[in-house]
């Protein structure tokens, strides 16, 4: 991904693919807003009509105007409740839309994806970012495109009632964003004088926080609790600095609309005394209507300001989202998901990721290799096997199933027999023969509902009973190749030989990639892989 | 005093744009049927000067309303944290830093929702009460007006705040589920492709809760301007079927049918503010009761002697119970698998979390409590974001020689710049650096006793065996416990306690 694309090119390039996020649903929100203010305008005519004839010509309005007014009101309120059933509905749809792409990256990408990043980073994806891209897309994009186009039919209207009137707020029209811009400008330059100490000084609340157990070993609450009343102070005298500049350009647009209406609202008086005598005659219809339609010329840009904070809000989901919310092709996705149970092999694996952090040339896994992996920590021996297993993507990935063994067991707040069952459902025999097999059957005799045991807090499991759960998983998976990934690592080294041992006898006939850091006997493995700075040798 | 400002200021904005409209449109009636000797320069200057004082108070209102808001929330996070004073609290990462947003939902509520409320309270009462006292044509529907805005008002925020309640759980259940969902991706590749997708992480219903509110915002406006223009076409009607002609050709006619056609654009804003009043009313709850627990300081000085333990754990392992005596001096191995209690059994000993059983240095009982210069070093060391020096001296005084000292000591010397900013927007500390800055830490505040947790885990050889030569020579002067799940083979002889 380009880093320096902008806002809408990214949601263009990525996200507006397979009618996702269709342009046709964009534009039928543009057009129901923008015909909602043609026949606004169409009512202020109508208004100011039967103004004009109750206090210039001081008889009743028609009933024929009555009913204008009311059928266009009633034109514009349904307008705009359809515009908002539609904006819900739209962003609704996307959300769903973008939830499901993110899924199948999920899906696919699995712990080399989620190992990533920590789980707060992960929940903030849903909670903030993805409604941010919803938002910013039917509010202010919406927005962005009325806020050019009422200004124009506006000015077309005013046009044709007097052009005098219509000149003169043209000409206003293009300073006000130069304006905007100047201001604009200005804030930013201020932004970056103070960025360090804003930066700085912006997270210190949290930071003391979470040090509180720091700050009480050390005794130090209160001078930290000075330093914050200090540095928050200091604080707020450089963000006040900073949005001071801002809020004129606030400012710079109120200055322009209320202005520009007080002063066409001075000049239709003038005009309508006689003290002037430039442009076209005006009369109180007329007059009423300039000065309500006048303002819609700021009003929606004034609107678009309101909306600006989901821009910045959008960019930063950007920058968190990156590539994870583009379409997968189906082919793509479908193989990653339903690869064959049977391993014929052999494989030969050519594989080079992009960043330079893990590859291997010229090796190859036969049916019922048992394969020895060593290396410094660091060196990339996790990486292979996820690039091995598709989550990581390196160019290539095993033809079939695999099921990995981690060094830190997962064990789900569930009972023991939904623990086992995670990939199916098996009979009750099948389990007590599985636990049998990883010599747990005694322990789980032992708990008080036995299978059914929720695994919570207590009953507390050992780091080697939980490891041995996880290779019961193992067992019942119908993967033909394993990759075990220090499974022993956190074990004292008595329990490291016995369930290495059990490892090995269990694996049976199934091909075998062993990443190990304690030493294993020589004669387990058929080969001897190394991995030294990503690169993967046979030895 | 400036939460008040900033309501007058935006009640003066309000009033002030209301004005211009109503003064701009009676003036050009009043122009189009003007009687002879009609002043026209005072309408004319006054619009002006509304203008004028509409775009002040306005920039005013803006200004005065962030300063009130950053002093407010500046205050409320200083009030929490001298709260906080010897407690921790045990929420997750995430949590805490909810709380910087929380305590600025709660402050924001005056700029954000209040003055909201209090200019269309005002702008409704001064139109209602000078429509009535000039005896304007027409008034009386302006206090209907007031009295629709009022209504929907009452329904949005009853609705609103039933809403945020259920906002609120729905989250929660989200973070829950999504993190134990996280949690098991490394058994992800067991399930079947479908299965698989269907079992991550969903937030579609927190986002309909979510939309649900915005919806019933967006409708609220729409009722409200529905029903003022509803009011304006009755309120015309009845002058379409007016049975005399007597009060027409008079400009104040204007005023009120344009106060019923705009009355969306002045009131509705105020319905869009509703969220703010939920977002404050959240934070506000969850600052009240936010979980923390007391930690108590043991003022008694110790002098530095053997320790014993007697059964002694952490209050959160009642199984955990460990006798043994720790000398006054040297090396003690805390071993064990993980998950065993080894990072519990040395804060329960610093006193950093709550003990069972019996904790007695030179045969005197210490109670609960933290013993100051018992310290307890993390797995994962906090540096503080401030300065090295900073970090170094945590609140007391040291001489910047002493400081160069103990930073040369830990292998940190290429730290030279002591005023360095640490944290966001200064230097970013690796792990390894950050082990050994919380140990230099440790050396300057020189503690009779360290309890050091996991200081292996991630480092190279190399970083072992310089730690390990640091740590075995303060052992010579101080008791050095360390946690850690695996015995280096250069431990040398040392007391080892399994657990």
């Amino acid at each position: 991904m380009n880093g320096t694309q902008t806002l809408a090119a990214w949601f263009r390039t990525t996200i507006q693919t397979q009618g996702v996020a269709s342009s046709s649903t964009l534009y039928t929100l543009i057009g129901l807003r923008t015909s909602r203010l043609v026949v606004m305008i169409a009512a202020f005519w109508l208004f100011a009509h039967m103004m004009h004839a109750l206090v210039v010509l001081a008889i009743s309005p028609t009933m024929a105007d009555w009913i204008g007014l009311s059928v266009a009101l009633l034109l514009v309120w349904l307008l705009q409740g359809e515009a908002n059933r539609r904006t819900l509905a739209a962003k609704t749809q996307l959300l769903s839309d973008l939830e499901g792409r993110f899924a199948q990256h999920l899906a696919v990408g699995q712990v080399a994806m989620v190992g990533q990043q920590s789980t707060y980073y992960w929940q903030s994806l849903w909670l903030h970012h993805l409604p941010a891209l919803a938002n910013w897309r039917y509010d202010y994009q919406v927005q962005q495109y009325v806020a050019v186009l009422t200004p124009v039919i506006a000015l077309v209207g005013l046009f044709t009632v007097n052009w005098l009137i219509a000149l003169s707020l043209l000409i206003t029209l293009p300073i006000v964003p130069l304006f905007m811009v100047i201001v604009g400008k200005g804030a930013a330059a201020q932004q970056r004088k103070h960025f360090i100490a804003l930066t700085r000084l912006g997270s210190l609340f949290t930071d003391r926080l979470k040090a509180l157990p720091l700050l009480a070993t050390y005794r130090a609450h209160d001078s930290e609790q000075a330093l914050l009343k200090q540095a928050s102070d200091d604080l707020n005298d450089r963000t006040m600095k900073v949005v001071g500049v801002a809020f004129l350009s606030n400012t710079v647009l109120d200055f322009f609309s209320t202005v520009a209406v007080a002063l066409v609202a001075v000049f239709i008086g003038f005009t309508l005394l006689g003290e002037f005598a430039i442009g076209p005659a005006l009369n109180l219809h007329y007059g009423l209507w300039l000065l309500l339609t006048a303002p819609l010329l700021f009003s929606e840009l004034k609107a678009l300001g309101q909306y600006y904070h989901q821009k910045a809000e959008a960019e930063s989901a950007q920058a968190s989202l990156g590539r994870w919310v583009s379409a997968i092709p189906p082919d793509t996705f479908n193989s990653a998901m339903n690869k064959s149970i049977e391993f014929d092999g052999p494989a030969h694996i050519c594989l080079q990721d992009e960043q330079g952090l893990v590859s291997a040339k010229e090796l190859t896994i036969k049916a019922g290799d048992k394969i020895a992996v060593t290396g410094l920590s660091g060196s990339g021996k996790s990486l292979l096997l996820q690039a091995l297993a598709g989550q990581y993507s390196a160019g290539y990935s095993l033809p079939c199933k695999v099921a990995m063994l981690t060094q830190l067991p997962v064990i789900l707040s569930m009972s023991v027999r939904d623990n086992l069952d995670y990939q199916q459902v098996h009979t009750t025999t099948v389990l007590w023969d599985v636990l049998a097999k990883v010599e747990l059957d005694d322990w789980v005799r032992g708990l008080p509902q036995q299978l059914d045991t929720q695994l919570t807090e207590t009953p507390e499991i050992s780091g080697g009973q939980a490891q041995r759960l996880a290779l019961a998983r193992l067992l019942l998976s119908d993967a033909p190749l394993w990759l075990l990934d220090e499974p022993t690592a956190h074990l004292p080294a008595e329990q490291h030989a016995k369930l290495s041992e059990l490892i090995l006898q269990l694996s049976g006939s199934k091909t075998l990639l062993w990443v190990s850091h304690k030493p294993l006997p020589e004669d387990w493995f058929s080969q001897r892989w190394r991995v030294k700075n990503g690169e993967v040798t046979a030895q | 005093m400036m939460a008040f400002l900033t309501i007058v200021l935006a009640v003066i904005h309000g009033l002030a744009g209301l004005a211009i409209l109503i003064v701009s449109s009676w003036f050009i009636a009043a122009c189009a049927i003007a009687a002879p000797g009609f002043n026209y320069m005072l309408p004319a200057v006054v619009i002006r000067g509304l203008a004028l004082l509409r775009i002040g108070s306005g920039y005013a209102h803006m200004w005065v309303g962030h300063k009130h808001l950053l002093g407010l929330t500046a205050f409320l996070r200083l009030q929490l944290f001298a709260r906080l004073q010897s407690h921790t609290i045990s929420s997750h990462s995430e949590e805490v830093e909810a709380l910087a947003s929380h305590t600025e939902a709660i402050a924001a509520i005056w700029v954000g929702w209040v003055s909201q409320q209090a200019s269309a309270v005002m702008m409704l009462l001064v139109s209602s009460i000078s429509l009535w006292w000039l005896r304007v044509p027409l008034g009386g529907w302006a206090i209907v007006l007031a009295v629709l805005w009022l209504l929907v008002m009452l329904l949005l925020c009853w609705l609103g705040l039933t809403y945020a309640k259920n906002i609120a759980k729905e989250e929660q259940v989200f973070r829950q589920l999504s993190e134990s969902q996280l949690a098991s991706a490394p058994i992800w590749h067991l399930k079947p492709g479908d299965a698989l997708t269907a079992a991550m992480p969903k937030a579609m219903s927190l986002w309909q809760s979510n939309l649900l509110l915005q919806q019933r915002v967006m409708q609220a406006q729409w009722l409200f301007q529905g029903g003022a223009w509803l009011l304006l076409l009755a309120s015309l009607l009845g002058l379409v079927h007016a049975a005399s002609d007597a009060d027409f050709a008079e400009p104040l006619l204007l005023i009120v049918p344009m106060l019923l056609l705009s009355a969306g654009d002045w009131l509705g804003r105020s319905y869009g503010t509703q969220p703010a009043l939920n977002r404050a009313i959240q934070g506000n709850k969850v600052v009240s009761t936010m979980p923390a627990q007391a930690l108590a300081f043991s003022q008694k000085p110790v002098v530095p002697d053997d320790i014993q333990l007697t059964d002694f754990g952490s209050a959160n392992l009642p199984e955990q119970r460990v006798s043994t005596v720790l000398p006054k001096q040297g090396m003690v191995w805390v071993t064990g698998p993980s998950g065993s209690g080894k990072s519990q059994l040395l804060q329960a000993i610093a006193g950093l979390v709550d003990s069972h059983g019996i904790r007695q240095c030179s045969g005197h009982s210490l109670g609960p409590g933290l013993i100051n210069g018992w310290l307890y070093l993390e797995q994962q060391p906090i540096v503080l974001a401030a300065t090295l020096k900073h970090n170094l001296c945590m609140g007391k005084s040291f001489r910047d020689v002493a400081l160069q000292a103990a930073l040369s000591e830990v292998g940190l010397s290429h730290l030279v710049e002591l005023g360095e900013w640490l944290g966001p927007g200064g230097r970013q500390l690796s792990g390894g650096e950050r082990k050994r800055l919380n140990i230099a830490r440790a050396i300057l505040h020189d503690g009779p006793v360290w309890l050091v947790d996991e200081p292996f885990e991630g480092l190279d050889p190399d970083a072992i065996n310089r730690l390990m030569a640091l740590l075995t020579d303060h052992a010579q002067s101080k008791l050095v416990v360390i946690a850690s799940h695996v015995v280096p083979d250069y431990a040398g002889p040392s007391a080892t306690l399994t657990l």
